[in-house]
């Protein structure tokens, strides 16, 4: 479908969106590959449909400033579990509003080469930015394309040689008002030997009456390098959530992303990791709770190019109310990525009849020499796990919501400390009145 | 005054009548042992006593502190100060020891976070089991001796007025045996609980001397009597008090 039936756009007016931006040659050509793509891929429902809506005008119009009151703020950095008197202690933060990143902090690492800038300036300012941005992420699925074609704002994130960051960095997302949208890009670059952990939060502190966001996050991990990327999305109001994630992973890397979905409208997640180098691993794990009207589709991918690679794509879901939730999962091993392993397991909870589970694996092999293998389970709760703490006194709602919370658990304990504590509450509320 | 007492109970599960006019009591303080070989309804009374789900009352009641409670949903069963200690009790993934036991200790002994922490780890104690169980996920993976400990920690977590004990003796081995029967002296010494204690063996007797016994075959109590029905039954089976 053409990309001026939809957004009513045309090339040139990406060639316009770009010069406002004041953007190098190299971006204005990267969006425009992606327009030229849009109009050759397959039509995506699940995806046109909502960009369609997008407030494009105000996109191509260029940045207006953007002001939030300290309540959202507040609101906004306790979604991600950081206190807001202890921002300033982070090692490092940026926040984005709409399509504007308005701040970003950190400390004491600049010594160390570390850098933390907002993306629309990285694009003029780091020469490293050409090398990667959209070299990981292609145009190759329509959400890709649209990303890429209408990015604006969001970080750049890089991590040099051998520098390892023990505490995370924290990644901001807020949308603001209504009818609003956010297409912000992240590019994380973490060199050989370094490592990195990542936390972001979307979060709309103020109920949105219609809002769409298409974020993207591309990420390099470098030799023996470790990245652990956690995403929780916790949008209030009819927020369409649209992420795309493109990840490399060289030799001996390792990469852990987890996106975590608690509120929004309807939610498509994708994630795609390539193992670029030997022993490469790459673990994907998508996690929701899913309430009321909900609709979500995770769309998982990991492909082997190389030997001796590890993947694991996890899936681990709480189905509730009348909610949705499909699962693509795709283990893809190229020709000579012998000896690789991977694994695809989905749990599924179902804690209601209305509530709807579907589950589409695939594994795709060119090479012999592999070990795939996928399982799913789809479970209800035990009425007499049920029995059992309803008679130590626990109503029925609390029982389940015991039960909800130990389904989510071994990925909790996972998580950095704080972002746990706070998941823990989120599940808590969401479960309340069950 | 009796604390509990059930009343020409009749009990059915899946359509078969298991219990048929079950007249029990237990006092305040007062440890009773029911004895009975296997199917004849002890198990059954338990869970129609907490209010399992699929046990159906038929006929007569149970009787809390002279309040009938047959009808009433488990969760306020336990509130009142029911509690039980199942034989297989299930696993609760990803729901740690120590997380449970804290939240009952504070809703039923009334106590701040801090103080709780320090009741689960003395019950823990008390019962034989290592402070570390209390990071481990309830009952997964535990052994069958480690289960039963467990239920005892949770029943003393629940402070209750009647405890309803299903064979905490067996599978047990004789020193874990010693630290049931000191969680069972604590229930009746320290908080006055009742005990009604399920078993068919009477080796628990060493450590816990009952003060009452009631003999159950084929769904009616056929006999009660003193510490020396225990005492006979262990000498003569239940051929004794066969009509």
């Amino acid at each position: 479908m053409r990309v001026r039936e939809i957004l009513g756009i045309s090339r040139s007016d990406i060639e316009e969106l770009s010069r406002k931006r004041g953007e190098p040659e190299w971006v204005t050509r990267r969006r425009l590959e992606a327009y030229d793509a849009l109009e050759k891929l397959p039509p995506d429902p699940a995806v046109d449909e909502y960009v369609r809506s997008l407030d494009v005008e105000s996109i191509l119009a260029g940045t207006t400033p953007v002001e939030v009151d300290s309540e959202l703020w507040e609101l906004a950095v306790k979604r991600l579990g950081v206190k807001p008197e202890e921002l300033q202690q982070l090692t490092g933060y940026s926040v984005t509003v709409d399509n504007r990143t308005i701040e970003v902090q950190l400390r004491a690492l600049r010594e160390r080469g570390v850098i933390l800038a907002p993306m629309d300036e990285a694009v003029k300012k780091y020469s490293i930015v050409k090398d990667y941005m959209f070299r990981i992420m292609r145009p190759d699925t329509r959400l890709a394309a649209y990303h890429i074609m209408l990015w604006a704002g969001g970080v750049f994130v890089y991590v040099p040689e051998g520098v390892k960051l023990p505490n995370p960095l924290y990644g901001v997302f807020l949308i603001t008002g209504e009818g609003l949208k956010q297409t912000e890009h992240t590019l994380i670059i973490v060199e050989d030997n370094a490592s990195l952990t990542w936390v972001e939060g979307c979060t709309a502190p103020v109920k949105a009456k219609y809002s769409v966001h298409l974020g993207g996050l591309e990420a390099w991990v470098g030799r023996r390098a470790r990245l652990d990327l956690y995403s929780v999305e916790n949008w209030a109001g009819p927020v369409h959530h649209r992420p795309v994630k493109r990840m490399i992973v060289e030799e001996g890397g390792v990469l852990n992303a987890t996106p975590i979905a608690f509120g929004g409208e309807t939610i498509l997640v994708e994630e795609a990791a390539r193992l670029v180098g030997r022993g490469a691993s790459a673990k994907l794990q998508s996690v929701a709770l899913l309430t009321e009207k909900r609709w979500s589709e995770s769309r998982l991918e990991v492909v082997h190019e190389a030997p001796g690679g590890k993947s694991e794509i996890l899936s681990r879901v709480v189905v509730k109310d009348e909610a949705f939730d499909r699962f693509r999962g795709k283990l893809v091993a190229k020709r000579g990525a012998k000896g690789s392993v991977g694994r695809m397991s989905c749990n599924t909870l179902l804690l209601s009849e209305k509530a709807v589970s579907e589950t589409i694996p695939a594994l795709e092999v060119e090479d012999n020499d592999v070990e795939f293998s996928h399982e799913a389970s789809v479970g209800r709760l035990s009425t007499e796990k049920l029995y059992y703490l309803r008679t130590m006194g626990f109503a029925e709602d609390e029982a389940a919501s015991l039960l909800v919370q130990g389904f989510f658990e071994p990925i909790f304990t996972a998580l950095p400390f704080d972002l746990a504590v706070e998941a823990r509450k989120i599940v808590e509320l969401a479960l309340k009145g069950h | 005054m009796a604390r509990l007492r059930v009343e020409g109970l009749h009990v059915k599960v899946g359509g078969r009548e298991v219990l048929r006019g079950v007249n029990l009591e237990v006092g305040e303080g007062e440890v009773v042992y029911l004895l009975g070989p296997n199917g004849a309804g002890k198990s059954t009374l338990i869970y129609t006593v907490v209010g399992w789900e699929g046990y159906v009352v038929e006929r007569g009641g149970i009787l809390f502190d002279s309040r009938r409670i047959e009808g009433l949903p488990p969760e306020e069963r336990a509130k009142l100060g029911v509690a039980a200690g199942f034989q297989t009790p299930p696993e609760l993934e990803g729901v740690r020891v120590g997380v449970l036991l804290r939240m009952l200790v504070e809703r039923f002994w009334g106590v701040s976070s801090l103080e709780a922490l320090k009741l689960v780890s003395n019950f823990i104690s008390m019962v034989g089991l290592p402070s570390s169980v209390l990071e481990r996920e309830y009952n997964v993976g535990f052994s069958g001796g480690e289960r039963k400990k467990l239920e005892m920690v949770k029943v003393l977590a629940m402070r209750p007025k009647i405890a309803l004990l299903d064979e905490p003796d067996s599978g047990v081995d004789v020193d874990s045996l010693r630290g049931i029967g000191e969680a069972i002296r604590y229930l009746r010494e320290e908080l006055g609980t009742g005990v009604l204690v399920v078993t068919h063996l009477a080796r628990l007797c060493r450590f816990v001397k009952p003060d009452r016994a009631y003999v159950m075959l084929g769904g009616r109590i056929v006999k009660s009597g003193g510490p020396e029905l225990v005492k006979m039954i262990e000498e003569k089976g239940y051929s004794a008090v066969r009509g």
